[in-house]
């Protein structure tokens, strides 16, 4: 193999690894700037939501059963 | 007539967020039983699917325990129907305007069941999916998906579908897409019936055989039963490296 030939593989191999660090970190920043995205998890898995009134109470609607499971505390108002 | 219902989510082996949702209510009422039982798959690729799961999943469950008390001495399955519809298609708004408003792409799948004595009504988005397990399983749903779609149009077989890479592809989920049509359809209940309400990381890597033969009604006499029946199905799912959050539901009326 001549010096030229080694030169050129030299050189691919050079730009090969320039692309993957470049690529690695734009899916690294975008990894982080998701994560940053992502609402808050609430440690406690199951929140119980349950608002029958008064009115409904009167009505006989009795709640039995009430597993309400969300992972997040963030609302949209 | 009684009902007998459990559910169980797990965020499962490489996620690090569950953007899962799920909701189980039940009620006596003055006209007898009612019962609200209810998937969302918050979108995994999308920021905030937690968000988008946690607010369809809360907007159900407060029409629940607020509104429905005061529907059901008028119950009328049509337009039940129709209001569901509605509801839904308020909430796709509600989130796209919210991801408009904030630079944000959030989306969710929406399926469930609503029971008012021997009658149901199922309502569904997206790939999440209703099983009805009797002497046989079947499928209730439809899935909203890209390759489903084609398959129906004759444009690609059930076997091309199964590894296309477009698979996970939807059609129609609420939260990104600007129309929806929700799928709804009305039943009656049979005896000894389960119906199986579940998102796609539940199902992806369990046969129907196994669905069909661990979720009978059989093996699912009570719901310390069906608990106990999920949560081994979603360990078998966990340990056969399936990447997504995990989320099923179980329901049967019981006459």
């Amino acid at each position: 193999m001549s010096r030229d030939e080694m030169l050129v593989i030299a050189a691919a191999a050079a730009v090969f690894v320039i692309i993957n660090i470049i690529m690695w970190s734009i899916i690294a920043r975008k990894e982080r700037k998701a994560k940053g995205n992502a609402a808050p998890q609430i440690n406690s898995a199951a929140e119980s939501i349950s608002s029958v009134s008064a009115a409904a109470a009167a009505e006989g609607f009795e709640l039995m059963e009430n597993t309400v499971i969300i992972h997040t505390s963030d609302r949209i108002v | 007539m009684d009902y007998i219902t459990a559910c169980d989510t797990d965020i499962g082996i490489s996620k690090k967020i569950n953007q899962d949702s799920v909701c189980v209510k039940t009620a006596r009422t003055a006209t007898g039983k009612a019962a609200l039982v209810m998937v969302c798959d918050g979108m995994g690729g999308l920021s905030k699917g937690e968000l988008a799961s946690a607010e369809v999943i809360r907007s159900f469950a407060e029409w629940f325990d607020t509104e429905l008390p005061f529907e059901l001495p008028n119950w009328d399955w049509k337009t039940a129907a129709r209001n569901v519809i509605s509801r839904l298609r308020r909430l796709n708004a509600m989130l796209i305007d919210y991801g408009a408003r904030n630079s944000l792409q959030l989306g969710t799948t929406a399926t469930g069941l609503i029971a008012v004595n021997s009658e149901f009504m199922t309502f569904h988005v997206g790939d999440s999916r209703i099983y009805k397990i009797s002497d046989k399983l079947s499928q209730v749903t439809d899935d909203h998906t890209f390759v489903n779609r084609a398959v129906k149009m004759g444009r690609m077989t059930p076997e091309e579908a199964l590894t296309d890479p477009r698979r996970n592809a939807l059609v129609q989920c609420v939260g990104v897409t600007g129309e929806i049509a929700p799928e709804v359809r009305l039943g009656v209940f049979e005896n000894n019936t389960n119906f199986l309400i579940c998102s796609d990381g539940f199902r992806h890597v369990l046969t129907e055989k196994e669905l069909y033969e661990e979720l009978s009604a059989e093996k699912t006499k009570n719901k310390a039963a069906m608990q106990k029946q999920l949560r081994q199905l979603i360990e078998t799912v966990k340990s056969r490296n399936e990447n997504d959050n995990i989320t099923a539901a179980v329901f049967r009326a019981e006459m």
